[in-house]
Order: structure tokens, then sequence, then C-alpha cells
């Protein structure tokens, strides 16, 4: 297709100049009067902003939302990017925060612990707000105006109403706030102070836990005390602060607070002082319910990974009913870190030498016992080999142990949830444990010494994707299997003959591969997705045109000339390197 | 269960609206009518009325299979540039295409801007979806799902 000429209307013009310089316009995440919200990326570097545009005409106190962001940022709040203005309208920018606004999550219900993490979350924003001086007070706390990330943080957005808190005037004038959420002096009985804020909060908990902004015959639950006094009307009536909000917030906790981890950020800095208090102070008044409570492990690594997963300090105590928040335990060789994107990323990156070298690994799988909700196991890099303290694991979805010493699967059959294992460098001695797993669809046996034909015909009919080393020494061991997605490591000059037999094949990557006769392939007439990697040569690409289900071939750039020397193509191929 | 979708005509559902009495009643009725469909349903209500199946579309969407499965059945909500694809491959027009994203909590396309402008076009011309990406590409905008931090 010749590109087309598009003549575009040029509304984009109406915002400021080095605002559309700066950044492309994506989308635009919500309006109304006079007030646009835009979602915009940077031309260099990417990163993804929100504008938030007034129109000057609007009026309205414009400017305290970029002053707040620009004096305030850190955990909860979002970064302050810029401002821009045009004879029209007035742009702040600011950080984009990915996730749900609260409006959104609720609709999926939520649990009374999961709003007093909120709750809370919230109360750590406030507190850094009303702590300023003068105090910032939001003024608008909303479901709308509260965002959740994936992990689970919370960050308070809109400032466009804040304000900072004048302690000379009588009352606002001007009501601004949201009906239902406003606490009754903002609508001009008095001046809003930080208690209109705790009143906000509380409606946001009652609605969280009732769908209501008001208390009524839906139960808030063990919230109800809480609300109800954030909610009081007359100020002086509720809570004071949100620290004290907060204190009620996690006196009912039946479990103890995730949101801990917090502290990622707000890492309190405790002086070397306060930490020798601290520690004093525990070992007089606290020895005995230490231990009690606290939870001892076998393996420091595996307590490194927990301590990742639940944000705990290196020295606070972990309480035995935690452990059940624990979802996923990720350690390459001697470091932890806490999640699966973070495991296969910066850890494993597969740096064999790294892995091979070992040492130091974790050693021991004992104290994954005590996770009852372990979701996704990875360890590489140890000397693990007995996996029996899996066996009870009936949520372990993803368990990759790379680089151990594990013989027996036994411990794993009958695991109902398990749906990816990696064995890569393990001794395993028998497949047929996995034959009895019946969620598993992916498997990772690279590099599995000695696996032979016997051993492979016992991995499941259902398996999706399998990938397996040194494919030629084990010629005709896959004939028979159903295999959708293959992955080969075949160094040198494999012999794709050896897939031959092998039924359903529909995506095949070679890897490691140097020069490869494609011919073969003529045996799996549904490939749809074949990947050779960099440094692979073939002299005969014309036996591809033959594979009519074939839609993506990824090929090393060095192949350009001769896939155009094939004319016109009925597949897709994209070039790499 | 799958609940079969059956669309009041809105212009019939608001005559009976304003001949009803009795409010309460109306809603309990028309119960059905007035909720939102998912997302899976309107894309497979979609598939039916185009006659292709999920496979060619997510195909046609140039959207990772596994992935384009997972919006089929539910089990993942679609960025917004996914959803735009899906739309292209479903060979759909600017209504259906606002609908799609409304039901996937995503943001309208919105004339004013430039990137959403030519999509809006392309989608009302029937474009392909290789053909609107070559034409985003030409006016130097981000094509459908060319970043991962946001369509990806």
């Amino acid at each position: 297709m010749a590109v087309e000429e598009l003549t575009l209307p040029a509304e984009e013009a109406r915002y400021p100049a080095e605002l559309t310089a700066r950044c492309e316009l994506l989308e635009r995440l919500g309006g109304g009067q006079g007030c646009e919200t835009l979602l915009v990326r940077e031309r260099s570097g990417g990163r993804l902003l929100v504008a938030k545009c007034r129109e000057k005409a609007a009026g309205g106190e414009e400017d305290a939302e970029a002053e707040i962001l620009r004096r305030l940022s850190g955990p909860g709040l979002p970064a302050f990017a810029g401002v821009y203005e045009n004879d029209l309208m007035r742009c702040t920018l600011r950080e984009y925060i990915p996730g749900r606004t609260l409006d959104r999550v609720a609709a999926e219900g939520m649990s009374e612990a999961q709003v007093r993490e909120i709750g809370l979350g919230l109360c750590a924003v406030l507190r850094r707000l009303h702590s300023q001086d003068p105090p910032v007070i939001h003024r608008d706390i909303k479901p709308q105006n509260v965002v959740l990330t994936d992990t689970g943080e919370v960050f308070l957005i809109d400032f466009g109403i804040s304000r900072r808190y004048d302690s000379a005037a009588g009352e606002d004038t001007v009501f601004a706030g949201t009906r239902g959420f406003a606490a009754p002096e903002q609508y001009g009985f008095a001046q809003t102070d930080c208690r209109s804020d705790i009143f906000s909060l509380g409606v946001l908990l009652c609605w969280l836990m009732t769908g209501q902004t008001q208390l009524g015959e839906a139960s808030a639950g063990g919230l109800e005390r809480c609300i109800r006094r954030c909610t009081a009307f007359d100020p002086k009536d509720r809570y004071q602060s949100v620290d004290a909000v907060a204190a009620a917030l996690r006196a009912g906790f039946r479990r103890p607070w995730r949101g801990d981890r917090k502290r990622r950020w707000g890492r309190r800095i405790l002086t070397a002082a306060a930490v020798l208090l601290a520690a004093a102070l525990l070992a007089l008044a606290g020895a005995d319910w230490e231990r009690d409570a606290a939870v001892a492990f076998r393996e420091p690594l595996v307590e490194e990974a927990v301590r990742l997963a639940l944000g705990k300090e290196p020295e606070e105590a972990i309480a035995a009913e935690e452990l059940a928040l624990v979802e996923g335990v990720y350690i390459v060789c001697g470091d932890a870190y806490p999640t699966l994107m973070d495991y296969w990323d910066k850890g494993a990156s597969w740096d064999p030498e790294r892995l091979e070298a070992a040492g130091g690994g974790a050693a021991s799988l004992e104290d994954l016992r005590m996770l009852p909700n372990l979701r996704e196991v990875g360890i590489s890099g140890g000397s693990v080999s007995d996996l029996s303290p899996l066996a009870e694991l009936e949520k372990l979805d993803t368990l990759d142990l790379r680089y151990n010493q594990v013989t027996s699967l036994e411990p794993l059959a009958g695991l109902p949830a398990l749906r990816l294992v990696g064995f890569n460098m393990n001794p395993v001695e028998d497949l047929s444990p996995l034959a009895a797993c019946p969620a598993l669809e992916i498997v990772d046996l690279c590099d599995v010494p000695g696996l032979t034909k016997g051993d492979l015909a016992n991995l499941p009919e259902t398996l999706s994707e399998l990938t397996i080393t040194d494919v030629a020494e084990r010629a005709g061991a896959l004939s028979g299997m159903t295999i959708r997605r293959l992955v080969v490591s075949a160094a040198g000059d494999p012999d794709l003959a050896v897939l031959t037999g092998i039924r359903g094949l529909e995506c095949l990557t070679l890897q490691e591969a140097e020069t490869v006769d494609l011919s073969a392939l003529a045996d799996h007439p549904g490939l749809r997705e074949l990947t050779l990697p960099l440094g692979t040569w073939t002299e005969d690409l014309t036996s591809l045109l033959e594979l009519s289900a074939l839609e993506h071939v990824t090929l090393p750039r060095e192949m350009e000339e001769a896939v155009l020397a094939l004319g016109e193509l009925p597949f897709q191929v994209v070039y790499t390197g | 269960m799958k609940r079969k979708w059956n669309e009041v005509p809105t212009s019939t559902f608001m005559r009976q609206l304003f001949q009803t009495s009795d409010l309460p009643a109306f809603f309990r009725q028309n119960r059905q009518a007035m909720e939102v469909p998912a997302l899976t349903e309107y894309l497979r209500q979609l598939c039916a009325e185009q006659g292709l199946v999920p496979e060619r579309v997510i195909r046609a969407a140039s959207i990772d299979r596994t992935y384009g499965h997972q919006i089929f059945n539910g089990t993942r909500r679609p960025s917004r540039d996914k959803v735009l694809q899906l739309a292209f491959g479903l060979g759909v027009g600017v209504e259906e295409t606002q609908r799609l994203l409304r039901l996937a909590d995503r943001s309208p396309l919105y004339p004013k801007l430039r990137r959403d402008a030519v999509i809006l076009h392309c989608l009302s011309r029937g474009r392909t979806l290789a053909e609107t990406q070559e034409l985003l590409q030409s006016m130097e905008l981000t094509i459908l799902g060319g970043d991962s931090g946001y369509g990806g």
C-alpha cells in the first residue's frame, strides 16, 4: 500500500506547543468541563506521563496541583514532570501510575483485609501531606482518585482541589469535592483541615466495604466503628490524625499487615542508636513474645526471599500467620529476588558461568513446607536435591529449579496446579511422576543428562511446550508425542529429521544451531512459527514455501537476501541481529 | 454458563421506560437488557457476525496466540492497543470499536488526538491492521502495540 496522504484537523494545536513537542499524546483518559486528562509519552526516553490540561477560562485553583506535586514526591504520590501553558490552557505533567483506580478494583469485590491494607496505604500518604507546614489537605479522596498498582501499592492522584491549610481563614467559600465523599465542612460550614480528609477516608472505607457511602444495612464488618468515627459530623468527634486512623485499622487486623512492603520506599532511617535501643528493649521486654510467634528458617536464602515477599526488614520478626501471604520464592545462586520477573530478567539472566560456579546457593527446600499458598518457586544455582517439601503445595503453579541436583521428581506426582517445570542441568532420573500432574503444560529439560526416549515417553500428552537439548543424540525420542511448541537447543548442524514423528508441531525454535537443512520440516505441515537463532545458516529456504500453515518466521539478518530471492511470501518474516 | 446476549433496541427501551409507572418493576424486568455484556461475549458476538473464528481474528490482529485466547476466554484484560488490534482483526467499524473499548474498560478513541484520529480514519475506511500501522509509522506516531509499557 502506498502511504496515504492524510490531512488531520489541527486540533492538537490547542495544546501547548512545548507539550506536543516533548510528548506524543496517546490517549484521553478522561475529561470534564474545561478539563482534560491525557496519557502522553515522552518522545525521548519513552516515559509515560499524565497531562492534566485545564482551560484557563474555566478558572479554579489550577495551580495547586503543580505546586503540591512539585514539592511532594515519593511513595504514594506521582512525581511531578513539568507544567506547560499557552493562551488557552495550562497542562500539568506527572508520572503515570500503572494500575487501576479503586472504583474499578472494587467492582471485583474486596475482603476486609484488603480494605484495611488500602486504608493503611492511604494513611501513609496522607500523613505526609498533613505533616507539611502548613498542612496540605487533599479534599477529594474518593475511589476514582486512588490508584492501586499491580504490586499492591496505593497512590493518591488528582490534587486538583487540594489546598494548603490557612489557619487565618474562617471558612472555605467555594464548595470543592465530591458529594457523598466530602466532609460537611467542605460545604461551607467551616474551614477544611486534616479532619476533612479523615472524613472522606472513612466514607471511602465504607464504600469499599458496603458499596454505599453511608453506613446502613450492609455490614462494614470489623471496620464499622472506625468508619463511624472517621465520618462523625463534627470534626472534633473524629479521629484527630491519620495516625490514629492507621492505629485503628491495624488493631483489627486478624492477619498481620502485608503492606509493610511499602517501606521499601518510606524505609525509616533509624539511627544506629535507635536500632541499639530497640534491640535492647526487645531483649528486655519482648523476648518471650518473639520466641512464641516468630518463625525460624533453616535456609537463610529462603528467609531472605520470604522477607522480600513480605517487605520485612532483616531484623524484623516474621509471624507464622504471615507466611500464608507468601506466594512466590525466587532465588538465583546467593541472591533472592522479589518477583518472578526479576528472577527471569535480572537474576537468572542465564549466565551459565554464574550458575555453574554456584556454591553458596540454596541447599534445602524444607522451609517451603511452611508456605501453604506458594504458587511460584524459582530457585536456581544451588544444591537442592530433595523435592519432598513441595509435595503438599497444592497451589504450586511454576517450579523452576535449574542448575540444582534434583534426581527424583516423585514428590511432584499429583500436584494439582503444577503448570510449568524447569529442571535444566539437573540429573533427573525419571520423568514419570510428571505424567501424574494434570495441569502440566510447559516442561523445560535443557541439558538434563541421560534422558532417554523412554523417559520422554512418560511426559503427559497434554504438554504444550517442551524445551530440550541435543535432540540429535536422542533421535526419535520424541516420536509419537504431541507437542505444540518445541524449543530445541541443538548446537552444530542438527539433523531436523529427528523431529519426524512429533505430532501437532506448531511452533519450533532452534537454539544454537549453525547450519540447518529445513527440508525435513515438510513432515510438519501444521508448523505456524519457526525461529532460527543468530548465526544460523541454511542453504535452501524453498522448503519453507511448502509449509502451507506457516505464518511467522524469525531469521537472522544475514538471510535477508536469500529470503528476498524467494519473491512474494505467504508468511511474515522478522529479522534479528 | 453462557448467557445469550439479546439486545433490545434502545428506542424500544426508551419508549417502555417512558410508559412505565413502576420504575423498580421496570428495572427488575429489564435487568438482563441493561446489564453490560462482558467483553468476551461481545467479542464472540462480533466473531459470529463477521463469520470469523477467534483463531483467525487473533492472527489478523497480530496478537500473540496465547494472549489472544486469554482475551477471548476472559482470563486477561487487554490493553487499549490490543483491543484496537482486535477491532482491526475483526474488521469492524468505529462504533463497534468504541464499544469494545468501553467494555474493556479502556478510554474511547478521541478524534482530537492525532494518533486516535488516524486510527478512527482507518477504522472508518475499513483499512487493515498492516495498512493502519504503516500510516501511523509514516506519521511518526506509535504503532499499535508498539510500546510494551503501554500497549504491549
